[in-house]
């Protein structure tokens, strides 16, 4: 990649933390985190990320509630949300799609490599 | 007699609009406490999709951060045992997803997403997806490609893709090592027909009807070293049956097993 994209990583599991954002850093990007909603919110609103990579299950305000906050602002509305969750009913997928989230993926299924392949195709 | 008649009349109304408002209230009553116990079980599907699938995708990180070199070079002997480990992980993770997919089949329709699409093209898809399985487990897996142009059929691509993928898992478990699966299409009777031709172990007779069944695992497996949740064909039949198929087996013991199923085409 030429460019350093920056993802924001919000996840508030610290060793999955730990995880992604050793791999997604190892594999070239800037990545930033954030361990709960509100800190998502702010840093998404700061920062201006490429992507958000979005946790559901997060203290304070859940993840629907960060992405639907996230595509009602006109300054953040474009940026691509990819969930990344441990929930994965039809009916979490249908809302997170619905609300604008550009995939949905369940963490268990998902190995570190695919995770970055993702990455880099939504970002280049 | 006329007055009598009357209040006999607005009597019998009366009663008829009670039972009817009586009824109703059940029926009120009963639709609500379905709801409740829906809302339970989804909010228990939840908790335990989140509390039983973060410590397996906790472990599969650490794993693959270490198999793959991220935190320095490994010996042999290192790695072996962190393969081991990671394909314990990644069958345990399937084992909890296809309880959890059997947990929601029992709370809502399956939901599919017809399309037309190209069968064969998944099935070679999953097969190569499959072959590294497949050559560890010492079974090969033989793709026919049809000497025919297959319509398409109208069938849900994530959905079958399990649906091909627990056949074909099903067939390279369960061939006893040297094992020999192949796989064909065709079109029949208006519909294209997939089928998968094992070698294997095989059913034996009086229990090809409840192989299909939920949670159900043929006994002359149990006890042998291969992992079933015993799903696997249900979930199977489940999907197959949301997109108006069919889905059957032919099998004897010791001799091997054929999986059909059948999908109507585009039309």
């Amino acid at each position: 990649m030429s460019k350093t994209y920056k993802i924001l990583l919000v996840e508030d599991d610290l060793s999955l933390l730990k995880i992604y954002s050793n791999k997604l850093k190892i594999s070239g990007f800037d990545v930033s985190v954030a361990i709960t909603g509100d800190e998502a919110l702010r840093k998404v609103k700061t920062e201006l990320p490429d992507l958000v990579l979005l946790d559901l299950i997060l203290p304070g305000k859940d993840g629907f509630m960060v992405l639907e906050e996230i595509k009602s602002d006109p300054k953040t509305k474009k940026i691509p949300v990819v969930i990344l969750s441990n929930l994965g009913q039809e009916s979490d997928i249908k809302r997170g799609k619905e609300l604008g989230a550009i995939d949905y993926l369940v963490k268990s299924d998902i190995g570190l490599m695919d995770l970055v392949a993702k990455m880099k195709r939504y970002l280049t | 007699m006329a007055t009598l008649i009357f209040i006999l009349f607005i009597i019998l109304l009366g009663a008829i609009f009670y039972i009817s408002y009586l009824q109703q209230r059940v029926s009120r009553i009963k639709q609500e406490e379905i709801k409740k116990t829906e809302e339970r079980r989804s909010s228990f599907i939840s908790i335990i999709s989140h509390q039983l699938r973060t410590p397996l995708s906790i472990i599969r990180g650490y794993l693959e951060a270490l198999v793959t070199g991220d935190q320095g070079k490994l010996n042999d002997g290192q790695k072996e045992y962190l393969d081991e480990a990671l394909k314990i992980d990644l069958d345990t993770i399937k084992l909890v997803n296809d309880y959890l997919k059997a947990v929601r089949l029992d709370t809502e329709e399956i939901i599919v997403k017809p399309e037309p699409i190209d069968l064969y093209a998944i099935v070679k898809m999953e097969v190569n997806k499959l072959a590294p399985l497949a050559k560890a487990s010492n079974c090969e897996l033989i793709l026919i490609e049809p000497s025919n142009n297959l319509p398409k059929v109208l069938a849900d691509p994530i959905k079958i893709k399990q649906v091909i993928e627990n056949i074909l898992t099903n067939a390279i478990k369960y061939t006893d090592g040297k094992g020999q699966a192949t796989i064909s299409l065709s079109y029949q009777e208006g519909k294209v027909q997939f089928l998968s031709k094992d070698n294997g172990v095989g059913i034996p007779q009086g229990e090809q009807e409840e192989i299909f069944s939920k949670f159900y695992r043929g006994k002359n497996v149990i006890g042998k070293d291969t992992q079933g949740s015993g799903l696997g064909l249900y979930l199977a039949k489940m999907i197959i049956k949301a997109l108006h198929g069919k889905i059957w087996l032919v099998s004897e013991e010791n001799k091997g097993t054929s999986v059909y199923f059948q999908l109507p085409t585009q039309s």
